[in-house]
């Protein structure tokens, strides 16, 4: 019998179906989770959450990834991290995610902070939106 | 912002300016002074952080190369932390949607 590793399976998977059908089908079972009641979204909380990368800095241009080209040097918990931030949009009470982004690390929140918040609202009627203080800033 | 109603509560560092009253302040370990129903709403941010956290258990064990993979893999953590969820309600144990261990 031939035997898979898990990442040839999740790779030929991936191939296929793509992180764009991956995110509808997380849109289904949200609405999914919003139509049974679980999901109230009477208040919608926006943060973000760095992603760290397994790759040095590029020597020739330290602000990137070496073998990921795709990462960047941003801000982390503690100090710079090289890699992505997953930008979230969730419910404050049944602390379940509606909408997130992922993106560079170098990509400030202010920049996908309004199309985080329509994909929530397209699911839910939010009454209130709790978020940083930076992200109203016009800077 | 305007449009969506709404109104930034978190305060910028350079904010927190002693005798101006009327605003956040935000000291060590997340201690708030100001208004009650400021700090209330800043409360309120805490549950994105809880939900940063299971996404930090389960994403940070594997590794990836590119943008379209680290998205896959936020995705795959996604779905698994809304099907617990799903799981649980529709078992009749609501209490356990939030469970990361419950049903693996």
């Amino acid at each position: 019998m031939k035997t898979f590793r898990v990442t040839q399976l999740s790779s030929g998977f991936e191939r296929r179906v793509g992180a764009e059908i991956l995110k509808q089908i997380v849109g289904h079972v949200i609405e999914g989770l919003v139509n049974c009641g679980f999901i109230k979204g009477l208040k919608v909380v926006l943060d973000s959450k760095p992603l760290e990368a397994m790759c040095r800095r590029d020597p020739k241009n330290p602000s990137r990834g070496w073998f990921d080209n795709e990462a960047r040097l941003g801000r982390g918990v503690r100090g710079l991290i090289m890699g992505y931030k997953v930008h979230l949009a969730c419910d404050d009470e049944a602390e379940m995610p509606l909408a997130f982004i992922v993106a560079p690390a170098n990509e400030n929140e202010k920049r996908h902070a309004v199309k985080l918040l329509i994909e929530a609202v397209e699911k839910v009627k939010a009454e209130a939106v709790i978020c940083d203080k930076h992200i109203q800033a016009g800077r | 912002m305007e449009a969506l109603s709404a109104e930034p509560v978190i305060p910028y560092p350079s904010n927190q300016k002693r005798g101006v009253k009327g605003v956040l302040r935000v000291y060590k370990k997340f201690r708030v002074h100001g208004p009650e129903r400021l700090r209330r709403l800043y409360r309120l941010r805490s549950a994105v952080e809880r939900v940063n956290s299971r996404l930090s258990t389960v994403v940070n064990k594997r590794t990836f190369q590119g943008l379209k993979a680290a998205a896959t893999q936020v995705s795959y953590v996604m779905l698994g932390i809304l099907f617990v969820a799903w799981t649980a309600i529709k078992s009749g144990k609501p209490e356990k949607a939030r469970s990361i261990t419950r049903y693996v």
